[in-house]
């Protein structure tokens, strides 16, 4: 996974918040009354998954698991998926008996350690994780709506 | 009598959504008695900008397409809704605030998908042309202000002039068998409608695979030719402004390297990948016969 800088958020700023930019919908997607961060993902991939455009998936590795909404395009390869670094959200919930984080905190996957020994150089930029549908969409749905 | 009109040039807009924001920025918390009440600050922008990806990496082509109100000439929410909408002299169509209050049975008369809903106020609305900016004597919409790349031009002529700048200069509308009438048109619309046909040429030169410039290359359909072109540096070429859904194509490519040929069917945008040269037979030094037993 590669996160990079956000396109339409200055890092935190203008994002969540109830701002403008919150409404767009290349930005945050509105699922189930949840405007959740985009992922990105190849058709290949997607298919391997039986992901759909804008079904909820779980981005996850050994740190933690995050849902998106599924961007599905051609504009990234397969085997790898974008998202964006600097979501202004980090909402841990728990929905059957899984703990996800619905924020977009896509920092929560990569690792805090340095790039470098002994500097402060800090590396949200990509890491390895590995995607699925997400099985607690309707739950979450449902929890949403009550 | 001048009207107005928006050009939208298809292939600039890079999907910033700068027009988005700058809309809402005019329309949410303001209320322009006579033009729009204040625009809901959540939920379906006036202004959309849609999407559409072509081919496949590493020849993958994006076009953002902005749609918004038409401003329709014989439009399909006019006919509907009667005198809660009504057309401007200068062309501008005008969802009246007061009068449509309540009615969201409006939304589903324009067949562009272009009235959104505010549940606040109640107001059924679209992009209203920024009219209140103009009857101040703006020259453009906030829109065109604030996009960083061109997309925009909105320009006031009589129709009769508008017409033939269309034709001269290929403006074309969206879905033009509904016949509205939009006054909004697009320049450079078959880059959002047709498709292209791609491919990148390669040789084994000295025992290593090299992209090969200037092969010819030439598609057929139906076994007759219907276009070439030559690769470029990369090896890469392109045929483009082919009809979605055009069938079954073949593509040949010759060069002093050999030559490769590949059949495709068309529905949308192909990459056909590396096409790598091989010798022809004719090419070849003849090979001995095998000794016989």
């Amino acid at each position: 996974m590669i996160a990079t800088h956000s396109r339409y958020s200055f890092h935190t700023q203008a994002d969540g918040k109830n701002s403008a930019v919150n409404q767009v919908e290349d930005h945050r997607a509105l699922v189930g009354g949840h405007r959740f961060y985009l992922l990105r993902l190849n058709p290949e991939d997607a298919a391997a998954r039986g992901i759909r455009h804008r079904d909820l998936v779980k981005i996850f590795n050994d740190r933690g698991a995050v849902i998106c909404a599924a961007d599905i395009s051609p504009l990234v390869l397969p085997g790898v998926v974008k998202s964006h670094e600097a979501s202004a959200e980090f909402q841990l919930i728990e929905v059957a008996g899984e703990t996800v984080e619905i924020g977009g905190c896509l920092n929560m996957l990569t690792p805090d350690r340095s790039q470098t020994r002994g500097t402060s150089s800090m590396a949200p930029n990509s890491c390895l994780v590995q995607v699925e549908k997400w099985q607690g969409a309707e739950a979450l749905k449902l929890a949403l709506a009550a | 009598m001048s009207k107005w009109n928006l050009i939208i040039n298809v292939g600039r807009c890079e999907n910033c959504h700068n027009c988005v924001i700058a809309d809402r920025d005019e329309h949410v918390g303001n209320d322009f008695p006579g033009y729009a009440a204040p625009a809901a600050a959540v939920g379906d922008s006036p202004i959309r900008i849609l999407r559409r990806v072509l081919g496949t990496a590493p020849m993958v082509e994006t076009t953002y397409l902005p749609v918004m109100c038409n401003h329709c000439d014989d439009a399909p929410c006019m006919r509907y809704a009667g005198d809660a909408i009504r057309k401007r002299d200068d062309g501008i169509v005008i969802i009246d605030p007061v009068k449509a209050r309540g009615r969201k049975d409006i939304v589903g008369s324009c067949p562009y998908g272009a009235i959104v809903w505010n549940e606040e106020h109640q107001a059924p609305q679209t992009w209203t042309f920024d009219a209140h900016l103009l009857d101040q004597g703006w020259k453009r919409p906030r829109c065109q202000q604030a996009c960083p790349t061109g997309v925009f031009e909105a320009v006031k002529l009589d129709d009769a002039a508008m017409k033939q700048k269309a034709a001269g200069e290929g403006l074309r509308v969206l879905e033009p068998d509904l016949a509205t009438k939009p006054r909004v048109w697009y320049r450079g619309l078959e880059r959002w409608e047709t498709c292209f046909i791609g491919g990148s040429v390669s040789a084994e030169v000295a025992g290593v695979v090299e992209c090969i410039q200037g092969a010819k290359v030439t598609l057929f359909q139906g076994g007759n030719p219907i276009a070439t072109t030559v690769s470029d540096g990369f090896g890469d070429f392109r045929f483009d402004n082919l009809p979605k859904d055009g069938g079954a194509y073949r593509v040949e490519v010759s060069h002093a390297h050999g030559s490769a040929r590949r059949d495709c069917v068309l529905g949308e945008s192909v990459y056909l990948g590396e096409l790598r040269l091989v010798r022809t037979e004719e090419t070849v030094k003849p090979r001995l016969s095998p000794a016989m037993p």
